[in-house]
């Protein structure tokens, strides 16, 4: 026999669990049914219907846009590590731009959308820039890039210097050290950093609705296309919106360790 | 193997000089001790001769090369850290041998000297290992036999043993000593216990403030402080010091008065090893007797440490356990000086003054 307290809180964590997981279930069990018993909640069981998979997999431009946003989420992710990576070292190591910088870095990461966007797509009108995916890739380095060098200050931090010094005693460059020893050394919080990145730009859609039409459109904007004028086409949509949260929830279990450590920013030591 | 020379070397930080112009040279092969309480600018010294700093001013030399404007990797040394700085993501025998593909040396000829080097230190056994694997005494001889591996011209040592528990510590240092001699590569050690310097260095350069305090044999480091900060730093328990003056009658203090002392007129600091301190026996040549009072009585074995007061002052002696078997705490005690062992100092520049060897032992 449980004591109280365990059961209470046991009753508590089913009660989240469930708040949490039964919007997921509701968005299964729709896509499974057809159109005119999507709205119908009352119906507890109802034959399951692929034919919202088969039109959303096979016969839309769902596929194109699954792609579009793997694209934008790999090039934004790989952009930010580029610069991230370097700007993070440089700031762990030398506190480069001064006690600031690391604020003004959170600071760009929590700034609303609404701030960036009106300045970013008249910069890429005048480029000539928008409805492309370099259009996307752009405006998702405005947060990714933030959260990427936040997210490896703490991991350089962690690193003792010692080790660059080694590696440059040992033979190499400042440079080629930083290539060979530090990068390799935080290779976990890269990791995590990419996925978690990659995660932000995926979800997206507030700068790819504005940006981005036709076929340069992303998943999560075209998940929302599924809002029609005519109505909402709920058995599609929710195919298309479990699409999208699948690798979202494979990316945050492979995260869960590394985030908390992440963002502590080093804070805290394991 | 090429020594080291310094010279007017100096580092600033910003406002703060950590390195007054410091010369000192380190002979070929020879096992030299950088030793100073912390701040003293030892470290930072090790640091501007493996090229991780720049001097403010002054020249470094290694062998023939002057190494002061080159780049760490081309200096050709050494370095063991106090975190021991071992590569998390590589194997043992990828640490050993980074430095040795960074230099283009072929593969064959880098594991022939990894082997080597791993039978001289016990570490076959762990080359597939990763550092968080190993014990805290293993990552140490991982980081030695890293820096061993690479047959640099010069050592350099960075408070290698101050994480390593009492024990081991004792007998790693016994260890390095050993390998040292083995291998003859010249090696500056930097630690800030002066016992450990003590017992490794053939010299020890004493440091504090940023200055050189004084660079010699660990005998005359123990034996002739160069003044009272080495007096103060080197040997435990510490030198009794006692402030007086120096005049035509001897050494006078508040309540101390050595007539049989001579040297230069004026206020002086008297040092006693607590080794020099005895119970006063005729015939021995002894400084008194001296009427003392035992406050403590530690034993340590086969020697005690006696917390003694004489006068109004505190005196420390370390006397073998025999001398003191029937002393309690509180029981009086004469107390005889060894005078050929007696140091002066003088009490405004510090320096050592020449000895104050007695006009007559057997006088007072």
């Amino acid at each position: 026999m449980p004591r109280p307290a365990t059961l209470l809180t046991g009753l508590v964590v089913l009660l989240a669990l469930a708040s949490v997981l039964f919007p997921f279930l509701w968005i299964a069990l729709a896509s499974l049914r057809p159109p005119h018993l999507v709205a119908r909640p009352d119906l507890l069981w109802v034959a399951p219907d692929p034919a919202n998979w088969r039109a959303v997999l096979f016969e839309s431009d769902v596929p194109r846009y699954i792609l579009n946003s793997l694209l934008v989420g790999t090039v934004t992710v790989a952009v930010a590590l580029l610069v991230g990576a370097p700007a993070a070292y440089s700031l762990s190591r030398w506190r480069t731009g001064g006690a600031g910088t690391r604020f003004a870095i959170l600071a760009a990461e929590m700034m609303p959308p609404a701030v960036v966007i009106v300045p970013l797509f008249l910069i890429l009108w005048h480029l000539q820039l928008t409805n492309s995916l370099v259009a996307v890739v752009l405006a998702h380095l405005t947060f990714v890039l933030p959260v990427v060098t936040w997210f490896l200050v703490g991991f350089v931090d962690d690193l003792p210097r010692e080790l660059e010094e080694q590696a440059m005693i040992d033979g190499h460059t400042r440079f080629t050290a930083f290539l060979r020893v530090v990068l390799p050394a935080i290779r976990p919080g890269i990791g995590a950093a990419a996925v978690f990145g990659f995660v932000l730009s995926w979800n997206d859609m507030f700068y790819a609705l504005v940006l981005t039409g036709g076929a340069s459109r992303t998943l999560p904007v075209a998940i929302a296309g599924y809002w029609t004028f005519r109505g909402i086409e709920m058995g599609k949509m929710a195919a298309a919106i479990l699409v999208a949260v699948v690798p979202v929830t494979l990316a945050a279990f492979f995260l869960q360790k590394h985030l908390v450590r992440g963002l502590g920013g080093g804070a805290v030591k394991t | 193997m090429p020594g080291i020379r310094l010279e007017r070397l100096e580092k600033r930080f910003g406002e703060q000089t950590v390195l007054h112009a410091l010369d000192l040279v380190v002979d070929e092969g020879s096992f030299t001790v950088l030793v100073g309480p912390s701040g003293c600018g030892k470290t930072t010294t090790l640091r501007l001769i493996a090229g991780l700093e720049t001097p403010t001013a002054g020249r470094i030399h290694i062998g023939d090369r002057d190494v002061t404007g080159l780049e760490p990797r081309a200096r050709n040394v050494a370095m063991v850290f106090q975190n021991y700085a071992l590569y998390p993501h590589m194997t043992v025998y990828d640490n050993m041998a980074f430095g040795l593909r960074a230099r283009r040396v072929p593969e064959a000829e880098i594991r022939a000297r990894i082997r080597r080097v791993a039978a001289m230190l016990g570490l076959e056994a762990l080359l597939d290992r990763r550092p968080r694997q190993l014990s805290g005494g293993q990552q140490q001889r991982v980081a030695i036999g890293r820096a061993i591996v690479r047959e640099p011209d010069v050592f350099l040592f960075d408070e290698p043993l101050s994480n390593l528990d009492a024990e081991l510590r004792v007998a790693m240092r016994g260890e390095l000593r050993r390998l040292q001699r083995r291998l003859g590569v010249t090696t500056l050690y930097v630690t800030h216990d002066q016992e450990e310097a003590m017992t490794l260095g053939d010299r020890i350069a004493v440091m504090e403030g940023g200055r050189l305090r004084q660079y010699g044999t660990p005998r005359e480091i123990y034996f002739r402080p160069a003044d009272l900060v080495v007096a103060r730093f080197v040997g435990s328990p510490a030198m009794n010091l006692i402030e007086g003056t120096l005049g035509p009658d001897g050494f006078r203090a508040s309540d101390l008065e050595l007539p049989t002392l001579r040297g230069p007129a004026g206020p002086v600091v008297l040092g006693i090893r607590p080794d020099d301190i005895h119970p006063f026996r005729e015939g021995r040549g002894l400084v008194g007797p001296l009427a003392a009072r035992v406050e403590l009585v530690e034993l340590l074995g086969p020697r005690a440490v006696l917390t003694l007061r004489l006068g109004g002052r505190e005196l420390t002696a370390v006397m073998a356990e025999a001398e003191v078997r029937d002393l309690g705490e509180g029981a009086g005690l004469a107390l005889g000086l060894d005078p050929a062992r007696l140091h002066l100092f003088d009490a405004r520049s510090g320096r050592r003054l020449p000895d104050p060897a007695p006009v007559s032992a057997a006088a007072g």
